[in-house]
């Protein structure tokens, strides 16, 4: 039987593991491959197997299969690019221009005035990163990577730029790629994996929600009109005392449940998400309906 | 990568009202992280003014300083892998002379000025010395790696034995390891001309 490669790293990832749980990383692995539109409905069954690095894969596996062709280096070609300091830049360009660019130059296309701007940029991302997941010395260790993801982001995407909460997304990412599966890529390469699944993440499917204001207003009205139909009795209470859904759904919606669970927990919930594919707004629909099954377990 | 302001010879308000307009409006807040200034500000309004650019600053004593003013003789600081020395220049007799500037630069504890003391510390130099006095723009860079920094007057105020009104200027280095990107702004008549000299291969005589 041929095995493609991720059979192989699939293997080797539980090779020390008992017999049951190899056979359904197998099952997985499998299904990943042959018929990726079940993954979601395998998972929300099974769950993704508790190895050390398969969830990387596997995430990787939906988001790319969802995207277009992303090169690995294309992330830190970028850093390399938004990263530098003003003279090295100088160097290359310069030939006998008449101006000579200076760091108090006003002006706004000076490239120094940019890289002070880029400064502040890092400055504000750096506030937010600190205060991520404060008390675990993974994120501390991890931080500088965090940073530059967000800084990439936020170049690569002016008209999104750095949204505080940014930082609370990429954290899952950031757990799964580099430590969890820090035996099937390097610290390098994970980065620039976890980079690309984010962007795409984000981009596919959180950015509308703060892009347009009338997309989660909606999502909202979804949410309540599904409340009515599955439970009116608590529906009918939540309207007398005038509760605004806004208040409490909103961070749920925009984070992607980030602060409402502890990380393992939302690794879970995470695997379903992005297992299914965002083309139908299939995901939207399960993310609402489990925002009004949270109401429900709440009452 | 820091960016260090060497400014000095102000002279507000005795010479002159106010730095002029052109150069208030370049030092903006938020850019810069070291000022080093040689003195003769005259004035506790321009301390804050320097103040305001940046909060690490460093002022040695002029000749025409308040003689309330706290400020020291010479400074020895370090910025990033190279020392920089800060020393008005008016103790040195004869007044702007290359000769003993360079001398200060490579034995800095050593000058014996009126009552001071011969100093017990090593013979240790610096690297960069910036001095003022000459209210006019130099840099030299000395044959074993050093080199002396002359900001000029940043007002344009004339020296003590002329009326004769001196060219406005500033330096600003940017110091990338041991090399240093030198920016010098001038104010010739109207506009602000603003040049870049960049000094590789300085020695490394960390003060320690």
């Amino acid at each position: 039987m041929m095995t493609s490669p991720l059979d192989k790293i699939a293997s080797y990832l539980c090779s020390h593991q008992p017999f049951a749980l190899q056979k359904r990383v197998v099952e997985l692995v499998h299904l990943l491959q042959q018929d990726p539109n079940r993954i979601s409905s395998y998972i929300i069954l099974y769950g993704i197997p508790e190895v050390a690095g398969l969830r990387a894969l596997v995430w990787s596996c939906c988001i790319r299969h969802w995207l277009a062709f992303h090169r690995t280096d294309s992330y830190w070609d970028g850093v390399a690019l938004y990263c530098r300091y003003p003279t090295e830049q100088l160097w290359k360009d310069d030939s006998c221009s008449e101006t000579v660019d200076h760091p108090l130059n006003p002006s706004q296309d000076s490239i120094w005035q940019q890289y002070f701007s880029d400064q502040r940029l890092m400055d504000r991302i750096r506030m937010d990163t600190s205060r991520t997941h404060p008390d675990w010395h993974l994120f501390r260790q991890r931080e500088p990577s965090m940073i530059r993801m967000l800084f990439l982001f936020a170049k690569q995407h002016p008209e999104l730029g750095y949204i505080q909460g940014m930082n609370e997304l990429v954290a899952p990412f950031v757990y799964v790629y580099l430590w969890d599966g820090s035996l099937v890529w390097d610290e390098k390469e994970g980065e620039a994996e976890a980079f690309i699944a984010f962007d795409s993440f984000f981009c596919s499917f959180v950015a509308s929600l703060y892009q347009n204001i009338s997309y989660l207003q909606e999502a909202l009205v979804q949410a309540e009109l599904l409340l009515k139909q599955w439970d009116s009795l608590l529906w009918q209470h939540l309207k007398r005392h005038q509760v605004d859904w806004s208040l409490f759904a909103r961070r749920w919606l925009q984070l992607c449940l980030c602060r409402e669970f502890e990380l393992p927990e939302l690794l879970k919930i995470w695997d379903v998400l992005l297992s299914i594919p965002n083309h139908s707004s299939l995901r939207w629909t399960w993310l609402i309906r489990f925002i009004v099954v949270m109401v429900l377990h709440c009452k | 990568m820091v960016l260090v302001l060497t400014i000095g010879d102000l002279h507000i308000p005795n010479r002159v009202a106010a730095v002029p307009l052109k150069f208030r409006e370049l030092l903006v807040p938020g850019k810069i992280q070291r000022v080093l200034c040689t003195g003769n500000l005259c004035d506790k309004e321009t301390e804050e003014f320097l103040k305001v650019i940046c909060p690490e600053i460093q002022i040695v004593k002029g000749d025409m300083d308040d003689v309330q003013s706290e400020y020291p003789e010479r400074c020895v600081t370090n910025v990033g892998q190279l020392s920089f020395g800060l020393c008005h220049g008016h103790q040195l007799i004869p007044w702007n002379d290359p000769n003993s500037l360079a001398s200060l630069r490579r034995f800095a504890w050593r000058i014996i000025l009126f009552n001071l003391a011969y100093s017990k510390h090593r013979d240790m130099g610096v690297d960069v010395l910036v001095v003022g006095h000459s209210h006019s723009l130099k840099m030299t860079e000395t044959v074993d790696g050093g080199l002396i920094i002359d900001p000029g007057t940043a007002t344009g105020a004339p020296v003590a034995y002329s009326l004769e009104p001196k060219r406005p200027s500033f330096v600003l280095l940017d110091v990338q390891g041991t090399k240093i990107i030198a920016y010098t702004y001038e104010i010739y008549g109207e506009d602000i001309k603003v040049d870049r000299v960049v000094f590789e291969r300085l020695a490394n005589t960390t003060f320690q």
